[in-house]
């Protein structure tokens, strides 16, 4: 049974520390679009891949790049290797963790200019609406450029500031 | 000619109106939202993702091939 918001939840309660992006942090930000993944900026660290591992365990999350060998997430990779992005699907839905989102930058330039807000008892930081807007612009897929324009249609109804 | 130039016109001006109204459509779906909590967002979304993937699901069980028999 897929559920973002429980994936979410999850990260939450065992103190991952990310920077909620993609589509998931444009729903925040109040767009309209629906997506099917989480998507999220981590420093992919010995520390954080403990405790995402220590989050995802009962999850059965798996790397889902290669359709002919998925292995587990929690038995890859075995030792910190260089590693830049991170593609799982789990129980509760696709999860991607990537170490930049360009072109708004790495981890702590994005987490600088984040947005941290409560989310069931916890801080969770989101991406800036203006970083978000870059990074779907960027990418210019349709769907990125529809999200890119719902939210420069926010922005324009919150001043400069963002969400609630 | 003239009866051709007025239907265009009409197509042109339906359209127009179309993009007018979803644009309007859109601002007003956007405000809803913006004056929704951080949750209830995600909770509305959640909703809406599950409804989709339901409604996906049927589509494809309807134009499945039936099952031979044999």
């Amino acid at each position: 049974m897929q559920n973002l918001k429980a994936l979410l939840k999850t990260l939450l309660e065992h103190d991952v520390d990310f920077v909620l992006t993609g589509g998931f942090a444009a729903v925040v930000h109040g767009s309209t679009l629906v997506t099917q993944d989480l998507e999220i900026c981590a420093a992919i660290t010995e520390t954080q891949l403990a405790k995402l591992r220590k989050a995802l365990q009962n999850l059965n999350p798996k790397h889902r790049m290669n359709p002919n060998f998925k292995p587990s997430f929690l038995d890859y990779p075995k030792a910190m290797q260089e590693i830049s992005n991170i593609y799982l699907e789990t129980d509760l839905g696709v999860l991607d963790i990537l170490s930049k989102t360009e072109p708004a930058g790495d981890f702590e330039a994005i987490k600088s200019r984040a947005l941290e807000i409560s989310l069931y008892g916890y801080k969770c930081k989101v991406i800036s609406i203006d970083d978000l807007i870059l990074v779907k612009e960027a990418m210019k897929r349709p769907k990125d450029l529809q999200a890119a324009h719902e939210l420069h249609i926010i922005k324009s109804k919150l001043g400069s500031g963002s969400a609630n | 000619m003239k009866s051709e130039n007025n239907l265009i016109k009409t197509l042109v001006s339906t359209s127009v109106s179309i993009e007018e109204d979803s644009e309007k459509l859109l601002r007003s779906a956007l405000l809803s939202n913006l004056q929704m909590t951080y949750e209830s967002r995600i909770e509305s979304h959640e909703n809406a993702r599950e409804l989709m993937n339901d409604l996906r699901k049927s589509g494809e069980k309807l134009y499945a091939k039936p099952q031979s028999t044999s």
